[in-house]
């Protein structure tokens, strides 16, 4: 329990958390203005991650339909995560469309776009299951190029690591937050964002087109779910289609332990939930999975309103 | 005098019931047209109606000439119809002058790439739409206030923020869902002249529902008398006023006498 100890953890917490905040975000945006989870948004992590991964690497692995192909280039690592991003937006915009818009329409229960998001969410798994085979997909180590993977930093007669990965994971998500909180306080369309999240119909009333705000902020739930789901898998590897569905799981209990709808509690959240994992002693690592919930229960006991949430009113 | 608003036949009818049936009646450009009646008489969703809220069951309504029975809110909101409502709506959680950019934001036509990148031209229109929602504010006396969030305001000044922020939509037409409820007499007499300072500043026509009969027998020229979903009476007021059908609407006497 030296210094340099905690400094390590405290570094692989942070570093973990603040990819579990933007992702927890993208959860955050949707429900901000529409009161529902989207549960389809893990499945656009892993699709973001799988995209990621051919742009940059060129290669679709041994097993799925598209097996052995390869691509005529490979686009250097911040690039690929760029356009990875950019087309898991566009996916947050087909899932609108096919889950969420039709039922929108007709006025239906909210309970029902939670039952259809789950289907596309099955159905884009399995899709990528069909092209990507259900095998494990890991990053070649040298992804980042010449730079070396770790910096060590040496603490009184101990050495805390910076795995470069873990800067890279920190610094992206850093700029993702800031950029977003930018958009949402400081600019026209944020404005009009809030204005909806407040009351939508309100908001159609002064002039504002709801539908396309809609799909805007499905896009920008989209980035930032294909964006983390990179992230993670960058540093852990994408075990199978499968894998972004459970950190969507777990990045739900984020949420609720930030504040259903809150964005500082989305980020609070992620961060305390990244903190807990790394800080678990390592003969408890196996039951790594639970950390979020268990946390999540004794946060409840105490703030039924998550940590920053509020009893309603105020969202985005 | 040029018909500003047309409606038609209209007819809106909730799982059988009918909450505004064959309505039919014209409002001309500068008029502030009255529309009473008693509660459930379907004063509001005729509002709801006519700002695309509500989709007619039957008949048409036309906006400056143009046939809007099938448009979106944004579209009609952008066309130039503005409304208040009957229980408060604002943006509790921005600020006044937020609530009133809200709408100003809506109707300009800065592309994103000029908004994220702060152009010459979008930072010149953002200008421009900071000075006339601190006129608007000023103009409902709420400039001391500007930064407040709106939620923190008293009643009386959220019903004035909320008509400044109709105003803000450069509307041609303000529908005002009873802006006098919950004010004093001195209060009701503000607003009354208030409503035609603003009908007479920024050329509007008014559609006022309101409860307090010395008020619209004051503003309106022409009143139209709702019950039960049905027109049952139009005219002057003081004709209206008179009518055995609206005596008996409001006072549930019948005329056999």
């Amino acid at each position: 329990m030296s210094l340099a100890w905690f400094l390590q953890n405290l570094l692989n917490g942070l570093s973990i958390g603040s990819v579990y905040a933007v992702f927890a975000l993208g959860y955050t945006l949707v429900f901000s203005i529409l009161g529902i989870i989207n549960f389809a948004h893990g499945a656009v992590f892993t699709l973001g991650a799988y995209l990621t991964y051919v742009l940059a690497v060129g290669e679709f692995g041994l097993n799925g339909m598209l097996a052995g192909v390869t691509l005529p280039f490979k686009l250097p690592f911040a690039l690929a995560l760029l356009v990875g991003a950019a087309l898991s937006g566009l996916a947050g915009v087909a899932v609108e469309r096919m889950a969420f818009r039709p039922l929108r329409k007709r006025g239906a229960d909210a309970l029902l776009a939670l039952v259809s998001s789950l289907g596309v969410a099955l159905i884009l798994v399995n899709f990528i299951q069909y092209l990507f085979g259900a095998e494990i997909y890991s990053f070649p180590p040298d992804i980042l190029g010449d730079l070396p993977p770790a910096m060590l930093f040496q603490v009184g007669e101990e050495f805390v690591a910076v795995r470069t990965i873990q800067a890279v994971l920190f610094g992206v998500s850093l700029l993702m937050l800031l950029l977003l909180v930018w958009f949402i306080q400081f600019t026209k369309r944020g404005k009009a964002l809030r204005a909806m999240a407040e009351n939508p119909e309100t908001a159609s009333l002064l002039g504002i087109n709801v539908d396309t705000f809609v799909l805007g902020t499905f896009f920008i739930s989209g980035v930032l779910g294909g964006l983390s789901g990179t992230l993670i898998g960058v540093s852990f590897g994408l075990a199978g289609p499968y894998f972004g569905v459970s950190y969507g799981l777990k990045t739900l209990a984020v949420i609720v332990l930030g504040g259903l709808g809150s964005i500082p509690g989305a980020v609070l959240g992620g961060l305390v939930i990244g903190l807990a994992e790394a800080f678990l002693p390592p003969d408890l690592s196996s039951f790594k999975e639970a950390v979020a919930y268990a946390l999540l229960f004794i946060v409840l006991l105490v703030r039924p309103q998550g940590l920053l949430g509020h009893n309603a009113e105020e969202k985005v | 005098m040029t018909v500003v608003l047309a409606v038609d036949d209209l007819t809106k009818a909730f799982s059988g019931l009918m909450a505004v049936s064959d309505l039919s009646f014209e409002v001309r450009q500068g008029e502030i047209f009255g529309l009473i009646g008693p509660n459930g008489a379907g004063k509001t969703t005729l509002f709801n109606m006519l700002t695309g809220l509500t989709r007619p069951t039957a008949g048409t309504v036309q906006f400056l000439g143009q046939n809007i029975t099938q448009q979106s809110p944004a579209a009609i909101a952008r066309m130039g119809m503005a409304r208040t409502f009957q229980n408060i709506r604002l943006f509790n959680c921005m600020s006044v002058l937020d609530n009133v950019l809200v709408p100003m934001h809506a109707r300009d036509d800065v592309s994103l790439w000029g908004g994220v990148f702060g152009t010459a031209r979008s930072r010149r229109q953002e200008r421009e739409a900071q000075a006339r929602a601190r006129e608007l504010v000023a103009l409902v006396g709420l400039a001391d206030r500007a930064e407040a969030s709106a939620g923190s305001l008293p009643y009386g000044a959220r019903r004035r923020l909320e008509i400044a922020r109709a105003l803000a939509l450069s509307p041609k037409v303000l529908l005002l869902d009873e802006p006098a409820a919950g004010m004093n007499q001195t209060e009701k007499k503000d607003l009354s002249g208030f409503i035609r300072e603003i009908r007479d500043r920024f050329d509007l026509t008014v559609l006022l529902i309101e409860h307090n009969v010395p008020m619209v027998m004051g503003l309106c020229r022409s009143v139209a008398v709702l019950n039960f979903g049905q027109l049952i009476a139009k005219g002057a007021p003081e004709e209206v006023q008179a009518d055995p059908a609206v005596i008996e609407a409001y006072l549930g006497v019948s005329d056999n006498a």
